[in-house]
């Protein structure tokens, strides 16, 4: 089908920017880096553990090495740095609405569940 | 489907590009499979339109039943049981199979790439997928009907959805018209958000040069902030509808407070959609009234970039208002959030109204049928409008929350709003759809008469339900007798006015005069191609203008359209 | 969004914007189109608007399970303490992997490197198997000691305390030895046989293939004598079930209503009175089956969570919080399932070369939604194995 790919647009090349190998791989050791971070430093048992008790910062640190995550996946694997700002905007509004949707929403059963009935707390953490 | 031109008798094969009439897209095949299979946008436009018009008059019968029982207090016509299947199919019908693919599937489809001149939308092979997705979604709406019936409302509300049980077939499919109808919406969801991937994309990709973003007509930008709400919002619903029927199938609990989970999470998620779903119905049909506005009061459109930023701003609002269907549910504070986000919604869309005013002014308003359509949606809607701040307004609504006021309300907005665009827009376009002119005294007489029964069939809801008559309920007190037989008797009347508008357009299928290409003199691109287009939509480029510089195109006694005028202005100026 | 780019145009600039173009037309460029940039930044627009709709699709989930994690923490920490890190890690290196193969091919494509986005592409696919392999020991693994959603929750933690769970048993029961489609009887089934002869509630349980045969020994056990004097959690029956299954449940709530361990009574006070009768139940019953608890070693934890068990441990807590672990990744595994069909497409094709420097919008697109596979599971990866 594409055997005649030749006989047009020669001069058309790169409809996109192309990865460089190294980049590739950089982003690729800084994930595999980021996966044993937000292991070792989670409560969770596991053998990478380091045994850290971070409490309630144990979900702000694991989410927060997601996101940086999720970017250097967005912005290297998937071109965004590269590419028309349009679908980066389009990426950030669509997690600003995810956000709005369980803010609100979460918030909103915080207050009326405390109307409702009373959760159990559980034993006291040891 | 059943609009096919019955003027095509053409024999010729399917394909389309090697044989037919490539100058009259109608003619460039013929046969079924010609339609059904094709990729061109205007044949698919025509398809939606028929199909959205057949559940419309689907969903028309079902709310004429619902009027009848009602007509006399106690049981008139039917049982309570089907009384609430019969309400439940009118709202689900309406709302899923009828207006939220009316004026983006349909007169999108058709109208917005010629508007852009583009060839086609940007993905034709989507395209086409969206509406067999819609065709699948619709049968499994004519199984649910079928088989028990469909009774917990169009919202799909816990715990009716998920544990009532009524008493035909067996096992976890017992009244299994909830899992068929969910899937049923499932699937047009998606039918939904394809169709606003293709708009998006064909916005932005598929205009020729010249076609800068302030030189799109207004009802594209309506049509592209409803995309955006499209492909921003229905995944919600389809999650949400998603986790409905496998908490009815397996029971996961998260609906059911049995075990743990909340049933207003579940109107929290369907109104996550549902509102901005709103959005979806009511946007394209202020973009077919823009539109409308200017072409008949033969003046350039009043205040461009704002109906523009406002249908951007309605559209991104939109997400932040669900909490209002909920007042009575959510705490205090979310309730107090959400009131005071509701009315800021309202601004873009006053903004909106008065620019449509201020077009009128010193215009020459010509009353012609569509425009009759779009006089009737500027009052219908203004109301249907003011009537949502009193529900915005935390304390009243306590009061009027499910009663006969909120049916009144989004009746107005939704029928008196989109549908009598629908209509205007059908109207408008329908000589550039066929080539037929229709009989406009006539279509006016119906859309006068539509006018009239629309608010004898509606204005009495509002007085019912602000003395307390509850929605859905099967049965009323005596009080409320007389203005329910004044709606039921106002309903019958609209129905035929409808019937009688329907007749006027197919009329002209057989009777009409050949339409001119520029019936209207309008100056968007979609006048300047031959009425009916031809396959590849213009045989050469259109030239690229102000679509609002009416002032460029005269009236021609000869052919009975606009044609331009020799030294025209607006392709220099804006 | 509007003003982004206000004075955008087509890349159509440099050729004439005729009807039909076709003279110039390479045959990879579709009709509708001018150029073969136009295609491509008009697939490269949709495909990102179709990942946009995932995004939100994908986001009722996260509600759900902000929900669980914010309103029953207790349950949430116990639940989720059965979830072994081991399988959430590898398939993280698996699925990463993948993605690099996947952004590596499509840079092969880009550079007219065809045997490279073969090799490429055969290695995503590998991944995608291999996570999908590890996904089944996991859920293979959880379902064996009936670690359902939801009204199927059947684990617990003594040999015996049927009573709560015999109903429940009942149904994780005949999901398993029903298949999913004639789910829906098996439930009624098992309701049946449960109202005819109460001592025999327990029984369609071990009909079950071999794995839960194992597990669900306890439960016919411990079923025996309880299911006929009580079953008294009004979320176990109905669900799945008909009418009959909800009269007859009614019935039975009007004689649960006396029962010490009432559903929606949380005080600590019930709760320690279920505590008591049910180590009064397992001295009577003796204990037949090592309860299968969560994988932990650190002692001291390890009693605190026996502690939440004794609160959590029944399908009204734990079960949720299940539940949200199978839409999540249920979700997910449907999204590889589908990853997995599009990268075998782009395979295909790529095997009869037909992509090249000037037409590999498909390889780009199918690569993005591989990508977005990948993002999602980096932050389930945390969120249902890591964090308490």
């Amino acid at each position: 089908m594409s055997a005649d790919a030749t006989h047009a647009h020669d001069e058309h090349h790169g409809l996109a920017h192309s990865m460089p190998i190294s980049t590739l791989l950089t982003v690729y050791g800084a994930l595999l880096f980021l996966t044993w971070l937000t292991v070792s430093t989670s409560a969770a048992e596991s053998p990478l553990s380091l045994g850290l008790e971070l409490g309630s910062a144990e979900v702000i640190v694991a989410m927060a090495i997601a996101s940086v995550k999720a970017t250097l996946v967005g912005a290297y694997f998937m071109h965004l740095r590269y590419d028309k700002p349009l679908n980066a905007i389009l990426c950030t509004f669509s997690l600003v609405f995810v956000a709005l949707f369980i803010v609100l929403t979460v918030s909103d059963a915080v207050m009326y569940g405390s109307q409702i009935e009373k959760v159990p707390e559980a034993v006291a953490a040891p | 489907m059943a609009t096919v031109d019955p003027s095509v008798e053409t024999q010729i094969s399917h394909d389309d590009h090697a044989h037919g009439d490539h100058s009259n897209y109608l003619l460039a095949g013929s046969g079924f499979k010609s339609w059904f299979f094709t990729l061109d946008h205007k044949r698919i436009g025509l398809m939606y339109l028929a199909a959205t018009i057949g559940s419309f008059f689907l969903g028309g019968f079902f709310a004429l039943l619902v009027r009848t029982e009602l007509l006399f207090e106690g049981p008139t016509i039917m049982n309570a049981e089907n009384y609430n299947r019969v309400f439940t199919l009118h709202g689900a019908i309406m709302v899923f199979l009828f207006i939220i693919p009316s004026i983006p599937a349909a007169l999108g489809n058709f109208v917005l790439p010629i508007m852009l001149g583009a060839k086609d939308v940007a993905f034709p092979k989507l395209n086409l997928a969206s509406f067999h997705l819609w065709c699948g979604g619709a049968i499994f709406f004519l199984m649910a009907l079928l088989s028990t019936g469909l009774d917990t409302g169009w919202t799909f509300y816990t715990p009716y959805s998920t544990t009532t049980y009524n008493s035909e077939g067996t096992g976890a499919f017992q009244s299994s018209g909830v899992i068929l109808a969910t899937t049923g919406v499932f699937i047009l969801g998606f039918s939904s958000i394809f169709t606003g991937i293709n708009m998006v994309t064909t916005v932005h990709t598929m205009r020729p040069p010249g076609m800068t973003w302030f030189r799109l007509p207004l009802f594209v930008w309506a049509i592209y902030a409803t995309a955006i709400i499209q492909v921003l919002a229905t995944p919600v619903l389809a999650i949400t509808l998603g986790l409905l029927t496998i908490e009815r199938v397996v029971g996961i609990g998260i609906f059911d407070p049995a075990m743990g989970g909340d049933p207003v999470l579940y109107q929290h998620f369907f109104w996550f959609y549902s509102h901005p779903a709103v959005y979806i119905m009511i946007l394209p049909a202020m973009g077919v009234i823009s539109d409308l506005m200017s072409v008949h009061c033969r003046k350039h459109i009043f205040g461009y970039r704002f109906i523009a930023y406002s249908s951007i701003a309605i559209a991104l609002l939109g997400f932040l208002v669900w909490g209002h269907h909920m007042f009575t549910s959510t705490s205090a504070l979310a309730s107090t959030v959400f009131s005071a986000l509701t009315f800021s919604v309202s601004i873009p869309s006053a903004i909106k109204v008065f620019n449509w005013l201020t077009t009128m002014y010193k215009g020459s308003i010509s009353l012609a049928t569509p425009m009759m359509y779009a006089l009737s949606f500027l009052m219908l809607f203004t109301i249907g409008g003011l009537t949502g701040l009193f529900l915005g307004t935390l304390a009243i609504d306590i009061h009027l929350h499910d009663t006969y006021f909120v049916v009144a309300h989004f009746h107005y907005v939704m029928m008196g709003g989109t549908l009598i665009a629908f209509l205007g827009g059908v109207y408008h376009w329908w000589p550039k759809m066929t080539g037929k002119m229709f009989n406009d005294r006539l279509g006016q007489i119906f859309a006068l008469c539509i006018f009239f029964a629309f608010n004898l069939t509606f204005f009495p809801q509002f007085v019912l339900g602000s003395r307390g008559m509850p929605r859905r309920y099967y049965d009323y007190v005596p009080e409320f007798e007389f203005l329910h037989q004044v709606s039921t008797v106002g309903s019958y009347l609209l129905g035929l006015s409808l019937v009688g508008a329907l007749y006027v357009l197919v009329s002209s299928l057989w009777s009409g005069k050949k339409a001119p290409a520029n019936p209207w003199g309008a100056a968007t691109l979609e006048f300047q191609c031959s009425s009916p287009p031809p396959l590849h939509n213009f045989d050469e480029a259109p030239t690229v203008g102000d679509p609002y510089a009416l002032e460029d195109f005269e009236y021609d006694p000869e052919t009975k359209g606009f044609v331009p005028v020799a030294n025209p202005q607006g392709v220099s100026s804006h | 969004m509007s003003t982004v780019t206000p004075d955008e145009q087509t890349s159509a600039d440099s050729h004439d914007h005729d009807g039909h173009g076709h003279h110039e037309h390479p045959s990879y460029v579709a009709h509708h189109f001018d150029t073969s940039q136009q295609q491509f930044d008009a697939g490269k627009l949709g495909i990102w608007l179709f990942l946009a709709q995932e995004i939100l699709f994908f986001s009722g989930l996260f509600v759900f399970y902000v929900y669980i994690k914010t309103l029953k923490p207790g349950a949430f920490e116990y639940a989720h303490s059965f979830l072994e890190v081991k399988y959430g890690l590898i398939n993280t290196f698996v699925l990463i992997t993948s993605s690099l193969t996947m952004a590596w091919g499509v840079r092969c494509a880009q550079l007219n490197q065809k045997n490279g986005l073969k090799l490429c592409l055969a290695l995503t696919l590998l991944g995608a198997f291999g996570f999908l392999g590890v996904k089944y020991v996991e859920y293979t693994n959880k379902f064996s000691h009936g670690l359902y959603w939801g009204s199927m929750y059947t684990h617990h933690l003594g040999g015996a305390h049927g009573d709560v769970h015999g109903a429940s048993g009942d149904h994780g029961a005949s999901s398993d030895h029903g298949d999913d489609s004639t789910h829906g009887a098996a439930a009624d089934h098992a309701e049946g046989d449960h109202h005819a002869d109460g001592e025999h509630g327990g029984a369609p349980v071990d009909v079950g293939d071999g794995e839960v045969a194992e597990a669900t020994t306890a439960i016919v056990d411990a079923d025996g004598p309880a299911i006929g004097g009580s079953v008294n959690l009004p979320d176990g029956a109905p669900r799945g079930g008909g009418p009959g299954g909800t009269l007859g449940q009614d019935g039975e709530l009007l004689i649960d209503a006396e029962q010490p361990k009432d559903a929606d009574a949380e005080t600590l006070d019930r709760v320690a009175e279920a505590a008591m009768e049910k180590s009064h139940a397992e001295g009577l019953d003796g204990d037949h089956a090592e309860p299968f608890k969560p994988p932990i070693s650190d002692p001291e934890y390890a009693a605190y969570l026996d502690e939440l068990a004794v609160l959590y441990d029944n399908p009204k807590d734990a079960g949720l919080y299940f539940s949200v672990y199978y839409c999540m990744t249920g979700l997910h595994a449907i999204h590889v399932i589908a990853g997995i069909v599009v990268i075998l497409w782009i395979f295909l094709r790529a095997l009869k070369e037909e992509f090249h420097s000037d037409f590999f919008g498909p390889v780009d697109y199918v690569g993005l939604y591989w990508h977005l596979v990948d993002l999602v599971w980096i932050f389930l990866f945390p969120m249902l194995y890591l964090v308490r």
